[in-house]
């Protein structure tokens, strides 16, 4: 119930539907007690022999005349609840969706993606049964239960109405106990299941081995025990589910009993007629379904609230980027001057980022090395903001905060192809226009063409309209880069920020690549890599370690260092000579 | 039409096929069904006890207290009688139909086990793990509610037409008119609410796929300033859904419970009328309306069930269909008598013209010849598509090749025995196996032979040990699924250390490509040379410094060999081979140079990967 106090916001959007979804329900249990009392108005008038042809059309009449009209109540009103049900799940998943999407990385470190799909499917379904067919039991439950009770009290008789109800409280007692039981088991056997899940996957996502490695035999053994974990645990579900319907008879039929013996004596006392009875036990048998329900209702509204609260708790999570409230469109110059003294991610105290001093100015190329895990990646995401800077720290665009730029407009400045390039389910055009989905065909093809894929692209049977992802074809490691470049071309920012992006390609492809990234004089370019090849053309390098700069200036100034990167740069020398030694020996 | 019908068809013989997966259990199934026609007898005597009393006793007056008294005791135990068998019924049933789904998913799991390759390509892991899991659990609503729901819904009908007749035969036979009505009603749900529970299901799994792209990708999503559109998208598929879904809704509620409670009411006027109009020449007793009515409520109840069941019973056939066609792929046939490993064999390799393709068009080998000579060490090189992982891929026979002939020790590769083969060759992933399960069990596979001291000795040669021994339980510790505790070159380690154990007389070795930094990769290297010692080796190589010392080096492109020959002859020859190798020497001297700054190694942790669910 607290469930529904939670919703109230959410529910109070579809009042009207609300409001005569229960007016019908009402409607329709006050008709149902029109058959039972016309049908009684028969048994009497038949026994004592009173019946007259007009009065028995009468009856046949008003019989039917109520069903048409329950059956039309009755679709309206499941077609504005469940439909009120159904509407409100796709607003939220709407919204819980737009909230993912604001959500900043920090969030999806702690949730893992399985995770999320659980809430935006199964919890948003456990959702839906509350706000539909929760409600309606519930309100019918109430609605239909009382009316029925007052039919019996005022219709025919109250005393009789009491000692029926006499078995009713250990009915309630007995399905509530099995609800806290079943709840128990059933936790455990979804438990089951999911550890046969990941045992399936286990098997099915590593296949190759299994076959490489024998291990057809434990896989099965496995599989085996866990799917007969599964069987004992619902067995035990079993046990108790299979308690409620027979309780519900034997308590019901008790009622019957009660009836029927009162009855007996009530018309012995002349209190009653025979008529009168038929129509309370017909009256008794529509208290059968409020009762069932209740029961079967609790779990429904325990579960959605459970999935309520995981859900509340996902939508209380505020992004922990956001816009300043007096935050500007993006600057005139795209200067980007970095003054970062510490920076660490929120859930470790260790320093990433230390001390990082430097100015890339509109259209310099800088490059950026050092060891994996050295913190190069994370100057591209505290650049792009994927999370805050701390205290004293600042990077600038335009000699402006990039705090004080609104977000959507910074990352406008950026094209940024990450280490490990995301490719969508859709085709290769559309994959490409990604952050320009406007683009013509010619465009793509030209930044394809800077990527260096369009001939590869070509190749494929569909063009630029074979789909990659599930339904689709796969493409190589080198190939999703080029692709995520040739997106991060077509995005036509002035700030490319290419993290470790060609790693896969082979040197020619390389070559060519950045031959082309030589050619956009415009635009500027913070190149991660770990092949120094790449950088020689650089105005400026840093060389990072542990998170601090350890040497930085241009390719003339670090070699006149006699330093680190003198060093890297006689290796390269040395293979330069090695190279020629070996043409003269081909030669 | 007659696709339509052939349709029908197909699926009332995947019924058939589901039901006979019940046969080993007939016993358990015979014996709730005769439970529950005792427990359909009691609850067929109740209204008849009813009429009597209301006949005999209360309408004629009689006072016989005692009698009454019984007769109210035989009523309470008509309900007893049928609770209690009710309860046992339902419980043998649900015990058999849990039996029948473990029999299922044990069957579909040895089989999917056996499927070519090509199969497991096909289908996402999701939607693989979906079928063991997921849509046999849905069957078992096939055997607790549909078959019970028939079974009794019949039983029932039977009864309440056997007493509805002892009452009043003409009016029985009238009553007859209904179930026609109602299986028009049932018939017609089905075939309006069948597409429409299809689509919510797509449109359900349509948003989940897009879901999990999105979740997966949010930082580019976010970095490109997509996350409009992609919500924008979204909703549209979020629509779709809630459109059909309040479809289903009104296809269920003109057709389910509202229309049953309508058939039932003109049902009751019907009976109304009948004794009314038959009052006017006869006597009518008050217990015979009444039996008649509470009879009729309960000739709905079986249809209503079923009524109720056919959600699932739409369901349960899908997800069989699904079942079943998991199980009607061809699975890979071997017919081989020698099963143990010929350990004394030497190890030759042969290839002879093979020519390999995956899709029937494109040639993945294209006429490849080559031979490995015992112990020897060959190499591979090529662009990534040029051919290197089908060799693997065929020697490990994950898929058959369309020409030429595979031979070790100059026997053909297929007649060799499943297990003869396994224990032969030892492949070394690009990226290891870790499977839930201690490192001891990583290690010796549950190879009975290797015990703990070997696979200890095995870790401590590949250098795993070192890691190893670090953790608190050292041999004993579980790297959780897909070894996500454990770090990329540990892994690697880790499975080195599983090959060294098995001893397998070849060895195809798979490079990883991942950066793994200063120690661990060194310790990476040592390792491979002591893995190599005494085996025939077929090493795809990634890094053309671990080859030097190679035998023989097969440069591949586009499914051929190019250039054969030693590292020196074929940097001799110059070509392919040599520009690669001039190209990543400059690229690895600087890498070692980076990685000899490094004071110790960090690595990157294992993702934990999310499967979409089908």
């Amino acid at each position: 119930m607290t469930l529904l106090w939670k919703m109230r916001f959410i529910l109070k959007a579809y009042w009207k539907q609300y409001l005569l979804a229960f007016v019908c329900l009402q409607t329709v249990a006050i008709l149902n007690q029109l058959p039972p009392w016309l049908i009684g108005r028969v048994v009497d008038e038949i026994t004592t022999d009173s019946l007259t042809g007009d009065e028995l059309w009468m009856i046949m009449a008003g019989i039917l005349i109520s069903a048409v009209a329950i059956y039309g109540l009755r679709y309206v009103w499941r077609a504005l609840l469940y439909g009120a049900s159904v509407n409100i799940v796709r607003e939220q998943r709407d919204l819980l969706f737009q909230h993912l999407t604001r959500m900043s990385p920090a969030f999806y470190h702690r949730h893992t993606t399985g995770d999320l799909m659980a809430h935006a499917t199964n919890d948003l379904n456990a959702v839906e049964d509350c706000a539909g067919g929760g409600i309606m039991t519930l309100i019918d439950s109430f609605i239909a239960g009382f009316t029925v009770l007052a039919a019996m009290i005022f219709v025919v008789s109250g005393k009789l109405t009491l000692w029926i109800l006499i078995p009713f409280p250990a009915l309630i007692w007995a399905t509530s106990r099995y609800g806290i039981l079943m709840h128990e088991r059933f936790g455990k056997a979804q438990e089951s299941f999911s550890a046969l899940n990941e045992e399936a996957r286990e098997t099915v996502s590593g296949i190759r081995a299994v076959r490489a490695h024998q291990l057809n035999n434990r896989q099965h053994r496995r599989f085996h025990e866990q799917s007969r974990n599964t069987l004992d645990a619902n067995r035990r579900v079993a046990r108790v589910d299979a308690l409620f319907i027979p309780s519900v008879q034997i308590f019901f039929g008790l009622a019957f009993v009660i009836a029927l013996m009162g009855g007996a004596w009530l018309i012995q006392g002349n209190e009653m007629t025979i008529g009168m009875l038929t129509t309370f036990t017909l009256y008794l048998g529509q208290l059968l379904s409020p009762m069932m329900q209740l029961g079967w209702q609790f779990s429904i509204f325990q579960r959605g609230s459970a999935s309520w609260n995981r859900l509340e708790k996902l939508f209380a999570q505020k992004p922990e980027v956001t816009d300043q409230p007096d935050a500007t469109e993006a600057p005139a110059s795209h200067d980007l001057r970095f003054a970062i003294n510490s920076f660490n991610y929120p859930d470790s105290e260790r320093p990433v980022l230390e001390d990082i001093h430097f100015n890339a100015p509109a259209g310099s190329f800088i490059g950026i090395t050092g060891r994996t895990g050295s913190g190069k990646s994370s100057l591209f995401r505290v650049l792009l903001r994927e999370f805050n800077l701390q205290d004293s720290s600042s990077i600038t665009l335009g000699n402006q905060p990039i705090e004080s730029i609104k977000l959507h407009a910074l990352r406008d400045q950026f094209a940024w192809v990450p280490q490990e390039p995301m490719l969508f389910s859709g085709s290769i055009a559309r994959n490409i226009a990604l952050s320009n989905p406007d683009a013509t065909q010619a465009e793509i093809e030209k930044a394809a063409k800077q990527a260096a894929i369009h001939d590869e692209i070509m190749a494929f049977q569909n063009g630029y309209e074979t789909l990659l992802g599930e339904h689709g074809i796969n493409l190589s490691g080198g190939q999703k880069q080029r692709v995520a470049f040739a997106r991060a071309l077509l995005a036509d920012a002035p700030i490319l920020l290419l993290d470790d992006a060609f790693s896969a390609l082979d040197m020619k492809t390389e070559a060519t690549i950045l031959k082309n990234l030589a050619s956009l004089h415009s635009k500027t370019i913070l190149l991660i890599t770990q092949r120094l090849p790449e950088l020689i053309k650089a105005d400026h390098i840093l060389v990072i370690e542990e998170g601090r700069i350890v040497e930085q200036g241009t390719h003339g100034t670090l070699l006149g260092n006699e330093g680190w990167y003198a060093r890297i740069y006689r290796q390269q020398a040395r293979t330069l000579q090695l190279q020629d030694f070996n043409q003269q020996v081909s030669a | 039409m007659s696709t339509a019908d052939k349709k029908g068809l197909s699926r009332f013989q995947g019924l058939g096929r589901l039901l006979d997966y019940g046969k080993p259990y007939r016993k358990g199934f015979i014996s709730a069904f005769i439970l529950l026609a005792i427990a359909t007898a009691f609850e067929m005597a109740s209204p008849w006890v009813m009429k009597i009393i209301l006949d005999d006793y209360i309408g004629k007056g009689n006072h016989d207290l005692v009698m009454l008294a019984w007769l109210g005791f035989a009523l309470t135990m008509t309900y007893v009688g049928s609770a209690v068998f009710q309860y046992f019924q339902s419980i043998i049933f649900n015990d058999n139909a849990l039996e029948v789904i473990h029999d299922i998913r044990q069957q579909v799991f040895t089989h999917l086990l056996k499927l070519p390759m090509r199969y497991f390509d096909s289908e996402p892991t999701g939607r693989l793990v979906s079928r063991l899991t997921n849509d046999s659990e849905v069957l078992r609503q096939m055997f607790v509610g549909v078959l019970p729901a028939i079974l009794r819904g019949v039983l029932k009908l039977v009864g309440i037409f056997i007493a509805l007749a002892l009452l009043d035969v003409s009016l029985m036979l009238l009553m007859m008119v209904i179930v026609p009505v109602l299986l028009w009603s049932m018939h017609l749900y089905q075939k309006l609410s069948h597409p429409v529970v299809h689509g919510v299901r797509a449109r359900l799994a349509d948003i989940n796929t897009a879901l999990n792209e999105s979740l997966l990708g949010m930082r580019i999503i976010q970095a490109t300033n997509h996350e409009q559109r992609l919500c924008n998208t979204f909703a549209e598929k979020n629509k779709e859904w809630s459109d059909l879904r309040r479809k289903e809704i009104n296809v269920n509620s003109l057709l389910l419970m509202p229309f049953g409670h309508l058939v039932q009411t003109a049902a009751l006027a019907g009976i109304v009328a009948w004794f009314g109009w038959k009052s006017g020449y006869t006597t009518v007793e008050a217990g015979t309306i009444y039996a008649f009515i509470n009879y009729l409520a309960r000739f709905f109840e079986p249809f209503r069930q079923i009524a109720m069941q056919l959600g699932s019973l739409q369901q349960s056939l899908v997800a069989s269909e699904r079942v079943f066609a998991v199980l009607d792929e061809k699975p890979e046939v071997r017919d081989s008598t020698k099963e143990q490993a010929d350990n004394s064999c030497p190890g030759r390799l042969e290839f002879r013209n093979v020519t390999l393709s995956y899709d029937g068009q494109h040639k993945a080998l294209d006429d490849v010849s080559f031979s490995v000579n015992p112990g020897q060490f060959t190499a591979i090189v090529g662009h990534s598509g040029s051919g290197k992982s089908s060799i693997i891929n065929l020697l490990m026979r994950f898929y058959p090749h369309q020409q030429g002939e595979i031979l070790v020790d100059n026997a053909a590769l297929q007649e060799m025995g499943e297990t003869e083969l396994r224990q032969s060759m030892g492949l070394v992933f690009q990226e290891p196996f870790i499977f839930t399960g201690t490192l001891h069990e990583n290690i010796s596979l549950e190879n009975p032979s290797i015990s703990q001291d070997h696979s200890r000795e095995a870790a401590e040669k590949v250098h795993a040990s070192r890691f190893i021994n670090r953790l608190p339980e050292q041999y004993d510790h579980i790297p959780g699924s897909t070894g996500q505790s454990l770090s990329t070159g540990e892994r690697q380690l880790l499975s080195f250390a599983r090959t060294v154990a098995q001893n397998p007389r070849i060895l195809l070795l798979d490079e990883a490509t991942a950066n793994i930094d200063g120690e661990t990769e060194q310790y990476i290297k040592d390792a491979l040379i002591t893995l190599r010692e005494g085996r025939t080796t077929i090493a795809i190589a990634h890094r053309l410094s671990t080859i030097q010392d190679a035998d023989q080096i097969l440069v591949m492109d586009k499914g051929k060999i190019t250039q054969r020959g030693t590292h020196e002859e074929l940097l001799m020859q110059g070509g392919h081979y040599r520009d690669l190798y001039l190209s990543q020497q400059a690229e690895e001297q600087l890498q070692a140079d980076i990685g000899g700054h490094a004071h110790d190694s960090t690595e990157t942790k294992a993702e934990p990967k999310t499967e979409a669910v089908a």
